[in-house]
């Protein structure tokens, strides 16, 4: 019986509380502020009689169609640097461009702020603009250490977006480059910049009005 | 990694009194949601989808991003305002159909949960994705830091939720390690709780997909299940 204690029993307690204590220690705290029920979702008014049941799910499920995009739509992928041409459940152009740095820059003059990031949300093509013209903003000029001029024609820049622009809004468009080796890097001050060839597809596809979804 | 870990902690585990720390998980075990056995009106699964349906219309309301997992069709999603956004057909590793239902049904949880936040992103390995070489070049062109400039690409990491749920992404990148020993620790400590009733589904994905899985599913982001029928 000793035998038995010693050798077998004593050995399993040893190994659980040891288990116990990794287990124990080896665990992750939640990180604070996180809301564990982030969405409520009381089905308590969910009908009980089948037809009525039917209904309401059918109702739910309208009401989710409705926010879909009836014809294709852009996606600009921030994270990979990827932008599509999509539907659901088909993809018409996957093709690498380039996003937001997300670097600041500060004015030390006027202490004037610029976060240079793609902005997220849900945008709509707003125009799409042949030959663009680059209207340079100040940051450009504070970038590069030089005067910010005052003549407007100054500012102007014809040889940098490429052949087309598509403006999604606040300023920001889908446009070709010169730096096509740049593609696939985030090195854009919040525009979206396009290869020559893959610019030409997308601006073909795309009418005005269509939905541009960033993440 | 993992294989061996759980090779050697399935002994170890069948020695210590299974049925000790068996009974101690079983009080998570969530009750199985109902499954339908017929092609009848099933009123408990209809509750479900029901939740399911009025908790997307409340996140694609939000007009921020969202992670989908579609346990019916094998799919992860990314969705911005009812929207898919980016989506990957699962391929399981390691992972079959029962251990894909365990998952479900722990997400789930007794309480019918079809939103949960992820609480904990771990990365195990990583690779850069530009050269330095490259990185040089462009930093100096564009002034922008390198730092900001480098996207990491996942050898692999996991995605955590609350009651340990979680979702182990592998891709054929050869990255350097964060921490071999807090790698091996996690490891075993996963092989231990797997045998205990914990919920892992292990997917294998292209490293494209998962650069932006890994960089867009940020703690918090609220994830919806579709849950396994």
């Amino acid at each position: 019986m000793k035998k038995v204690f010693f050798f077998v029993i004593v050995p399993i307690v040893f190994l659980v509380g040891v288990l116990v204590v990794f287990m124990t220690i080896t665990r992750e705290k939640p990180p604070e502020g996180i809301k564990l029920a982030l969405v409520d979702t009381v089905a308590a008014n969910f009908p009980k009689d089948e037809k009525l049941a039917r209904k309401e799910l059918g109702n739910a499920e309208k009401s989710l169609a409705k926010l879909k995009p009836l014809k294709p739509y852009i996606v600009i992928d921030t994270h990979a640097n990827r932008i599509y041409y999509r539907t659901e459940d088909s993809i018409f152009l996957d093709a690498v461009c380039s996003t937001g740095s997300g670097s600041a820059l500060i004015d030390s003059v006027t202490k004037r702020k610029w976060v240079f990031n793609t902005p997220r949300g849900v945008f709509k093509i707003q125009n799409k603009i042949k030959d663009p013209w680059w209207r340079k903003p100040d940051w450009e000029f504070i970038e590069t250490g030089e005067p910010i001029p005052k003549a407007e024609s100054d500012r102007m820049d014809g040889n940098v977006m490429g052949d087309f622009a598509m403006g999604f809004g606040d300023g920001f468009f889908i446009h070709g480059t010169i730096y096509e080796r740049l593609l696939g890097i985030n090195v854009t001050h919040g525009c979206v910049r396009l290869g020559t060839d893959d610019l030409h597809k997308l601006v073909e596809m795309t009418p005005i009005g269509t939905s541009v979804y960033i993440f | 990694m993992m294989t061996s870990a759980r090779r050697l902690s399935g002994p170890i585990v069948g020695l210590m009194t299974v049925s000790l720390l068996v009974s101690c998980a079983g009080k998570r075990q969530p009750s199985a949601t109902a499954t339908s056995t017929d092609k009848q009106w099933d009123q408990q699964q209809a509750e479900i989808q029901y939740r399911v349906l009025q908790a997307e219309l409340k996140l694609a309301q939000a007009n921020k991003p969202y992670l989908v997992l579609d346990l019916k069709r094998n799919r992860l999603e990314i969705k911005l305002q009812g929207t898919t956004v980016w989506n990957y057909a699962m391929t399981l590793e390691n992972t079959d159909e029962s251990e894909l239902k365990k998952f479900s049904e722990r997400f789930v949880g007794s309480d019918v949960k079809v939103v949960r936040p992820i609480m904990f992103k771990y990365l195990f390995a990583a690779t850069g994705k530009t050269a330095d070489s490259i990185l040089a070049i462009v930093s100096e062109a564009t002034t922008f830091p390198p730092e900001l400039l480098q996207r990491t690409i996942p050898e692999r990491f996991q995605l955590k939720w609350s009651d340990d749920i979680v979702l182990d992404i592998r891709t054929d990148v050869v990255g350097k390690p964060e921490s071999k020993w807090k790698n091996t620790m996690v490891d075993i400590r996963q092989a231990i709780a797997g045998h205990l009733g914990d919920a892992l589904v292990s997917v294998k994905m292209p490293k494209d997909n998962a650069i932006t899985l890994y960089r867009a599913a940020v703690v918090g982001l609220p994830t919806l299940i579709y849950p396994a029928s």
